[in-house]
């Protein structure tokens, strides 16, 4: 009897527990962002918490700024780009990965899957000075894209990959059984059968590209910059909110993304 | 439609021989069943006869043409799935739908076809559902009709009826029966399971560690297994090591008449049903036995006898108002003594 009554003040401690920790979780990851969410509709020139007057003056200074619509545009394309780009990539070395059988496998794996251990620092350093040897590093905006393809397309292989091994084979045999040529078969069944993989992937690879300060700020220059490297370049210089008023705006545009892929292309055929 | 034969198919992965010298043949609209355990590399030679496995030696011919240089998208062979594959981001009319489409069939013609393919197995309002909102027989039967509807040359079944609960898999036994004899296509099917080949089938092929061990019709193996493993394997319970003498056969000392065409003196194995041993009453029996086990199945009861023919005891069945006990005298006619090969 005492027991069971000592297990159940245990069950409960624990839920109330797990409770605390999720609620604690939560305050933990949202908290900055709700704060920076907030100041930014700040009337005052600094930035304070809470803010003495809520107004939108901060929003119209960011969309006068001549680098803020320039740059926003920059990382828009590129993103679009890197994505489409490490899309495709990533579609043929996760089919690689996850049905062929050659030597060289575990290597493939390696390379591929290495940026994703690498500091980003670590690897745009060195592209740069290899931009540099090869006297390349006036080439912004193609450097970028390329820069972001290798950081984005580890994201897309792993959830594609994933996607494509818990794939019964026999359904591509039941295709090519039905008259399907292997080709056909990669359309019509692979392909579908690993969408939510590349639907994830590509979110993945598209906010990775469009938020990225680290590698990106070795590859800017004045043909190309991006939105985060500018922001940051204005963080150096100033302490306006700003910057605040840009993040929320780039906080509603991925998550616009996430909602609008997720409603349109959506995982729901899955479910 | 075709007919089918595999001619001296060997398969081996590296070391590993998972056919060995394989020889069957399927007339145009007959039902071949390949019957075997696990892992007898029956599976193996339906996926070389679909076209996933390259034959390492031997040919595999559809009316009597050799097709092993054919991809299997040139084969034309409706294949049902032991998991069914279907395809679960299509549509019940999509899947069945899909062959002809890779057919460049036109749309009307696909429609059309596919609804007769679905009443033809008794589906004849699932057209917009998914797969994932049908049952098991439902799937099943989705999976026929898309092997069916386009009209192969050979329809290969493999373990088509092992996922289904026992009631839906009897019912799923006549209805394949009926279509495959509707549709008069030629069909071969893998099982595991011996009452499935032996109810479906008009010919047997059983196969064990990679042999192919006797093909022959349902009664021809029910009546004359040539082995001892077809003879364990279809479910003779009495299987034996004996002696081959000039008028029949010696089972550990005690000689029984039997009717054989091996020579004398070889050794062989002697086996018999458990429900054709007689009873032999009061009156001297052939050999006696001592009642050690006994189980109530219902219909019918099941007796171990310890009796001086082999160590472990033999089986034997009765009627379920017969009940036996204490030492009882057994008799064996001539006729129910099967001469099999040791393996």
């Amino acid at each position: 009897m005492s027991s069971s009554r000592a297990e159940n003040a245990l069950l409960v401690a624990g839920k109330t527990l797990s409770v605390a920790m999720m609620v604690a979780g939560f305050l933990f990851l949202l908290g900055p962002i709700v704060i920076v969410v907030i100041s930014s509709f700040t009337s005052a020139s600094y930035l304070t918490f809470p803010p003495p007057e809520f107004s939108l003056r901060w929003y119209y200074e960011v969309f006068s700024l001549s680098w803020f619509s320039r740059s926003i545009v920059t990382s828009f394309v590129i993103a679009i780009i890197a994505t489409a780009i490490s899309a495709v990539l990533g579609i043929l070395v996760a089919r690689a990965l996850a049905r062929g059988t050659f030597r060289a496998k575990a290597i493939v794996e390696f390379v591929v899957l290495t940026p994703l251990l690498l500091p980003i620092v670590v690897l745009g350093f060195g592209l740069f000075n290899l931009l540099v040897t090869l006297a390349l590093e006036g080439h912004n905006f193609v450097n970028l894209i390329g820069g972001h393809i290798m950081i984005t397309v580890p994201f897309v292989v792993r959830s594609v990959w994933s996607a494509m091994a818990g794939t019964d084979i026999t359904l591509e045999e039941a295709s090519l059984g039905l008259g399907a040529t292997p080709f056909e078969t990669f359309r019509n069944v692979v392909l579908p059968m690993a969408r939510p993989g590349i639907i994830s992937g590509g979110i993945l690879a598209f906010t990775m590209s469009f938020n990225d300060v680290s590698l990106s700020i070795f590859l800017t220059g004045p043909r190309a910059s991006t939105l985060p490297v500018e922001m940051m370049a204005h963080i150096e210089y100033s302490a306006d909110p700003t910057p605040a008023a840009i993040s929320t705006i780039m906080l509603a545009i991925t998550l616009i993304i996430f909602a609008v892929t997720s409603r349109t292309v959506g995982l729901k055929i899955f479910a | 439609m075709s007919s089918v034969e595999v001619r001296n198919l060997v398969k081996k992965y590296g070391d590993f021989t998972a056919v060995r010298d394989a020889s069957f043949r399927a007339e145009t609209g007959s039902l071949i069943s390949i019957l075997g355990p696990s892992g007898c590399g029956k599976t193996t030679t339906l996926r070389a006869i679909a076209g996933f496995e390259t034959a390492t030696s031997g040919d595999i011919l559809l009316d009597d043409k050799p097709v092993n240089d054919i991809p299997p998208w040139r084969r034309n062979i409706g294949i049902v799935f032991q998991s069914y594959a279907l395809f679960p981001f299509m549509t019940v009319a999509d899947n069945v739908g899909y062959g002809l489409k890779m057919r460049k069939m036109d749309r009307d013609q696909i429609a059309r076809k596919t609804d007769d393919a679905l009443n033809r197995v008794g589906l004849p309002d699932s057209h917009l559902k998914y797969p994932r909102q049908l049952s098991g027989g439902q799937r099943q039967r989705v999976a026929l009709a898309r092997a069916l509807v386009i009209e192969p040359a050979v329809m290969l079944l493999d373990e088509p009826l092992s996922a289904l609960d026992a009631k839906l898999r009897d019912e799923m036994r006549f209805e394949l029966k009926r279509i495959q004899r509707q549709s008069g296509v030629t069909t071969l099917l893998v099982t595991h399971d011996q009452e499935e080949a032996f109810t479906l089938s008009d010919q047997i092929v059983v196969m064990n560690n990679a042999v192919v061990k006797q093909v022959g019709s349902p009664r021809e193996i029910w009546d004359n297994p040539n082995c001892a493993f077809v003879a364990d394997f279809i479910g003779i319970e009495n299987i034996l090591p004996a002696e081959r003498t000039t008028n029949g056969v010696r089972i550990a000392g005690h000689d029984f008449a039997a009717l054989s065409d091996a020579a004398p003196g070889s050794d062989i194995m002697a086996a018999f049903r458990s429900s054709d041993l007689e009873l032999a009453g009061d009156e001297a029996g052939q050999f006696a036995g001592q009642v050690v086990g006994e189980a109530y199945t219902g219909n019918y009861n099941v007796y171990q006898v310890q009796t001086g023919l082999s160590e472990a005891p033999i089986i034997l069945k009765t009627g379920k108002s017969q009940r036996l006990s204490g030492t009882i005298n057994l008799k064996l006619a001539p006729d129910r003594i099967k001469i099999l090969e040791r393996d």
